[in-house]
């Protein structure tokens, strides 16, 4: 019986992989199929030899710490979404879906639950609070009784609450938690990404706002992280600059999906932290500051002025900032 | 002897993984973090986006865990099944904005490769090609000859018979082949 040519074939490069055989004593065994060996044995010995890459040392370096605090920040979303299971049994009834109707029936089962005094303590926790849970509890009920164009919006709005939550630890120099927000940070982030894919063919205009208002929240998330960069220790630094870079990644993906042409041009309002940071197609990089640790950016001409008031100046509030008076910087 | 003994610590490794110990799982973390990172990188090609969905694989391997017989499990095959399945999510998920074709492991922001590999279209081309192939079709190619697995170690990560990966493996060098022929019209003995 004739031997397949793919047995043949194995046999040769197995051979050639052992040293028992060279190319072309292998195709003096099998004459028959000379021409059609010589060509794949050189084939795969061209994908042999393609580059093998490396991971960036970095990364591997920093990879193993921000692994564990990944497992940790998804096992503290596992345990959320179980306790808000009770919440979700009400998502079969319509009139739950309603974003606005959802967050008050989640709010009054949350301040029933756990009381009004610890609802309103947990809106201002912090990564590594006792009442941090509560606070992303509530934030998961929110997401799961909500459409999927508005819990997208809420993602985003979430992004912007971790970037405050950074701001904040960092104000009170509780680095050793920088880690688990900002991989939380990415988390949300780019659960507010895939949702955009999911809803874009179904609800383009939707799907269009929404993208425009996760570009600036990316712009201004990152300014301001990229700000509070020389601040921080090596360690957290680390976190906070592969959050940026996970967030431009998304901000690519978006910018992909959703050109900046293609939107709809809307008026632009002041968003919660982006009142100090002008919003920007250019999202800044680690690798784009300058010394003092300002982001560089190309498009922006306007001068920046010096915060006066850190807690405020990263992650504001709420309240626009006025134009600066300061004098251009050279 | 000195595989015998790496064998035996990665078995008890995996013993204390399966047993809830994160540093056994660090540690098995740190020992396949490069191979599974290159695989991913060849599959997707964008050097940011591979180190995010290794450190998932690992992800999803440390949460598969509690469900997951260990009596027999092969920790190799398992986690570069894993992997595979988080390449097909990560495509259909962002299927609109990621191309195949357009993806290049040796694109501008990695530094290293295209520094030394910036002229070899060669070796541009022929990852291009193998990028054009059926799923299965990469991952033998991927599996055997870039990350140099064996032949029983591909089957078990493919989930088929060794026969079977034998003849993927001829038959994806083959298509590989009439791929590259294809675009080089004039010149039938390329490659």
């Amino acid at each position: 019986m004739k031997q397949p040519v793919d047995e043949i074939l194995q046999e040769c490069l197995t051979s050639l992989e052992k040293g028992d055989l060279t190319p072309d004593q292998c195709l003096e065994k099998y004459p028959d199929y000379r021409d059609e060996l010589a060509i794949l044995i050189k084939l795969a010995g061209d994908l042999k030899a393609l580059p093998q890459d490396q991971p960036r040392p970095e990364f591997v370096t920093s990879s193993p710490a921000r692994l564990q605090q990944r497992i940790d920040v998804r096992r503290l979303q596992a345990i959320n979404q179980k306790r808000i299971g009770i919440i979700k049994m009400t998502k079969g009834v319509n009139i739950f879906r309603r974003p606005a109707f959802a967050f008050i029936i989640a709010s009054l089962l949350f301040v029933l639950l756990v009381g009004v005094g610890t609802v309103n303590a947990a809106s201002v926790a912090l990564p590594g609070d006792a009442l941090y849970p509560v606070k992303i509890g509530l934030e998961n009920a929110q997401i799961s009784l909500a459409g999927r164009d508005q819990a997208i919006a809420l993602r985003i709005q979430f992004a912007n609450t971790r970037a405050q939550e950074i701001n904040g630890l960092i104000e009170e120099q509780r680095y050793s938690e920088i880690p688990v927000a900002a991989a939380s940070l990415e988390n949300t982030v780019q659960g507010a990404v895939q949702g955009l894919n999911e809803i874009k063919n179904n609800q383009p205009a939707e799907a269009s706002t929404l993208a425009e208002k996760l570009d600036t929240t990316l712009s201004n998330n990152n300014t301001a992280l990229n700000r509070v960069l020389t601040k921080v220790p090596e360690k957290a630094k680390k976190a906070i600059e592969h959050a940026i870079l996970v967030s431009n990644q998304e901000h690519n993906r978006v910018e992909n999906a959703f050109p900046p042409a293609s939107r709809p041009t809307a008026t632009p309002e002041p968003t919660e932290i982006g009142t100090e940071a002008t919003p920007t197609n250019q999202i800044g990089t680690p690798t784009n500051l300058n010394p003092a640790g300002k982001p560089n950016n190309g498009h922006n001409n306007k001068p920046t002025e010096e915060p006066k008031n850190e807690h405020h100046t990263v992650m504001p509030p709420g309240k626009p900032t006025p134009e600066p008076h300061g004098k251009p910087t050279p | 002897m000195a595989s015998h003994s790496r064998l035996n610590s990665e078995n008890e490794l995996i013993e204390r993984a399966f047993n809830g110990d994160r540093d056994a799982f660090g540690e098995l973390y740190q020992s396949y973090l490069e191979q599974i990172y290159r695989y991913v990188y060849y599959r997707i090609g964008d050097q940011y986006e591979a180190e995010d969905l290794t450190e998932t694989v690992f992800i999803k391997a440390w949460e598969a865990i509690p469900h997951t017989e260990k009596k027999g499990l092969k920790f190799k095959a398992w986690i570069y099944r894993i992997a595979r399945n988080g390449v097909v999510d990560r495509y259909r998920t962002h299927r609109q904005n990621v191309s195949l074709d357009e993806t290049n492991p040796l694109s501008d922001n990695d530094a290293n490769p295209e520094a030394v590999y910036q002229n070899n279209e060669t070796i541009r081309d022929l990852i291009r090609h193998v990028r054009r192939l059926d799923q299965d079709f990469q991952d033998v190619i991927l599996y055997r000859f870039i990350l140099g697995l064996s032949h029983a170690e591909t089957a078990e990560i493919m989930n088929r018979s060794e026969i079977y990966v034998r003849v993927l493996q001829y038959r994806a060098l083959k298509k590989l082949r009439e791929l590259m022929v294809k675009e080089m019209p004039g010149d039938e003995t390329a490659g």
